[in-house]
């Protein structure tokens, strides 16, 4: 008894047994694809299959209402096998064979031998004997050789820091498996011929089952243990990764579009990677460029891969999967480190930017919390701070103390004006005020006023070299006579007070000392 | 080199020739070339017939129309166009110089025998 099905050929339908329709589908694939690649190719086809329903029609009118794999078997042997049809191309690779024949060195002698076990083989992943994907199984199907061997050489490989584990999943995403009983046919190495393909299909149902021996049934409970735990480890391992490749993802899209700090406005400059675009766009160019391909890379495989299993478009070849794979690699392992690098410019950005945001006033003028906190301590009062990106500094005093603050201001295009001062309460008599200051360019002075105003310019070193390190010098301002009660320092940039315009981006002025040298002059 | 593979070649070479002559006169659809050429014994495999239909049809040496039929589907009929006409005429006289050949080397090579 066997299962009848019902099937459309040409526009008419016919009665068939399952099997005789699994043959008849076979043999009208393996048409189209031996016809497939020529001019006309899919016309011969739908001719031969009218034909095909010709001679259906002929059995029915002798009284046949049932097409049996006999019947099938003998319209293809009248018809002709792909192999017979395809005339000239059989030739040529016969000639071929009696070209390799004809070597005869060693290595010659070598590449036969490999030659022969693979001839007329083709790789795939092999179904019937499976532990996992078929790879190494299909390898051994191809090379001739039992699987254990294969089995022991990955195992071996996984030991040295997992060389195997990822070589084999490669080497599975690479390596198609043979899914229809033509590929099966042609990863052994058979001629898909329809008495090779209903030979098979009738092994398939009665394949007696052999008793492997007992090493051998040992050695497979060991595999699978082994291949237990390292799959359950990868999959956690992958789970892991994912997790935090969405993470790192977010953090990326919202490192775009988040303001770099909660208290800031949503704009376009305190737009996350704004600052990066600024210094570095190339880097985030590519950056960008990588990120799409290593996301739209798995995407566009998954889609291949769900057209091909629905049958609407061919699934992938080899060199294409190669090249997807080896792209994919580089763009995950290019986007990686640039990602860190970008983050990096990131906080740079935000450091040299926005931490000095004015989040504390001193004196009725907004300023960094350190600057307010430092002026406050020593007293200072700002007389004028215009155009201030900021008005202390620490991380290079002349001591080389990266945490000493210091007075300091700054602007890109010299507009700066600055003065700061202070008032000390003194006994009558002759001063001397010492300080250690630096300048970009001319125009920025300490000055000093007792009993008159002196001031004394900050030499410029354009903080390479100075008397004392890093741009830095001593300023001493000599002689100032003090008849009242208080004396008032400072620095300044301001041309209105000091009659010189100011030429530098910053100076920076610290540790200023009062000495008292004499007794305040008898008055004449 | 085998007596089987030399026909065959022999009737792989004829066989264009072959189906051009039968469709000289009328159009005909593919089982009935089949059926002639069988009765010619003239083809082995089927299936061989029909990518040679669509290359001369490619070649411009056929054309086809679709025609009903009494039982089942429409079938394609073949005809030979303009240009199979001509090419039939080349392949006619080609066919005669060969006959004359073969006959001529026949007839000729006995007799040479003969006379030494």
């Amino acid at each position: 008894m066997k299962k009848n099905i019902t099937i459309n050929l040409c526009g008419r339908l016919f009665q068939i047994d399952e099997d005789a329709y699994e043959l008849l589908q076979q043999y009208i694939n393996s048409l189209r694809s031996s016809f497939g690649k020529q001019e006309g190719g899919d016309e011969i086809v739908d001719d031969i299959e009218a034909r095909i329903a010709e001679l259906f029609d002929e059995l029915r009118q002798q009284g046949i209402e049932a097409i049996t794999i006999e019947h099938v078997k003998e319209i293809i042997t009248r018809i002709g096998k792909p192999e017979e049809l395809a005339g000239e191309e059989g030739e040529k690779a016969q000639n071929n064979d009696h070209k390799y024949e004809s070597f005869q060195t060693a290595a010659q002698g070598i590449y036969e031998n490999v030659r022969s076990r693979t001839a007329g083989k083709k790789l795939y992943r092999n179904p019937k004997d499976k532990m996992l994907a078929g790879v190494m199984s299909g390898l051994a199907v191809y090379t001739n050789t039992d699987p254990i061997i294969w089995r022991l050489l990955i195992v071996l490989f996984t030991l040295c820091y997992g060389v195997g584990i990822f070589a084999y999943i490669i080497l599975a995403l690479i390596i198609p498996e043979a899914k229809t009983p033509e590929q099966i046919l042609q990863m052994e190495g058979k001629h898909v011929t329809p008495q090779n393909l209903a030979d098979m299909m009738v092994e398939n149902e009665e394949q007696p089952i052999q008793r492997p021996s007992l090493i051998r049934m040992l050695f497979t409970l060991l595999m699978k243990i082994v291949i237990g735990f390292t799959v359950a480890l990868l999959v956690v391992l992958c789970l892991t990764l994912s997790i935090s490749f969405l993470f790192a993802l977010i953090a990326t899209v919202s490192a775009f579009i988040l303001p770099l700090n909660s208290t800031m406005p949503f704009s376009l400059e305190t737009m996350g990677l704004a600052g990066v675009w600024i210094n570095n766009p190339k880097v985030l160019a590519i950056f960008i460029g990588v990120l799409f391909l290593a996301l739209l890379i798995p995407i566009y495989a998954i889609i291949h891969m769900v057209l091909s299993l629905t049958g609407k478009i061919r699934p992938m070849g080899i060199v294409q999967r190669i090249v997807w794979i080896v792209l994919w690699i580089a763009a995950i392992c290019t986007a990686i480190p640039l990602g860190f690098t970008i983050t990096e410019y990131r906080d740079k950005y935000y450091q040299e930017h926005y931490i000095r945001e004015d989040i504390a006033t001193y004196q009725d003028i907004d300023m960094s919390e350190e600057d307010a906190d430092f002026l406050r301590r020593g007293s200072w009062d700002i007389i004028k701070a215009d155009y201030c990106d900021h008005y202390t500094w620490c991380g290079n005093d002349y001591l080389g103390n990266p945490n000493v603050r210091f007075l300091d201001t700054f602007n890109e295009k010299c507009e700066e004006v600055f003065q700061a001062e202070r008032k000390e309460k003194v006994e009558p008599g002759i001063y001397e005020l010492s300080c250690f200051g630096r300048a970009e360019g001319p125009g920025a002075f300490v000055y000093a006023i007792g009993n008159e105003k002196m001031l004394q310019s900050i030499p410029v070193n354009e903080g390479t070299v100075g008397n004392i390190g890093d741009g830095w010098n001593r300023i001493i301002i000599e002689k100032i006579t003090v008849t009242g009660d208080s004396i008032v320092y400072g620095v300044s940039c301001d041309k209105a007070f000091t009659g010189e315009p100011c030429r530098a981006k910053w100076f920076s002025a610290m540790d200023f000392k009062l000495t008292r040298v004499e007794d305040a002059p008898t008055k004449k | 080199m085998n007596i089987e593979n030399a026909k065959s070649q022999m009737r792989k070479g004829m066989l264009e020739y072959c189906v051009l002559l039968l469709l000289e006169h009328r159009p005909s659809y593919a089982s009935d070339i089949i059926q002639q050429l069988k009765n010619a014994e003239l083809l082995v495999v089927e299936g061989t017939l029909y990518p040679l239909l669509t290359r001369l049809k490619n070649d411009g040496l056929l054309q086809y129309e679709w025609q009903e039929s009494t039982q089942g589907p429409p079938r394609k009929y073949y005809a030979l166009s303009k240009e199979g006409h001509q090419f039939l005429e080349g392949l006619d006289t080609a066919w005669q110089e060969l006959s004359n050949t073969i006959n001529y080397l026949k007839n000729v090579t006995p007799k040479l025998l003969e006379s030494k």
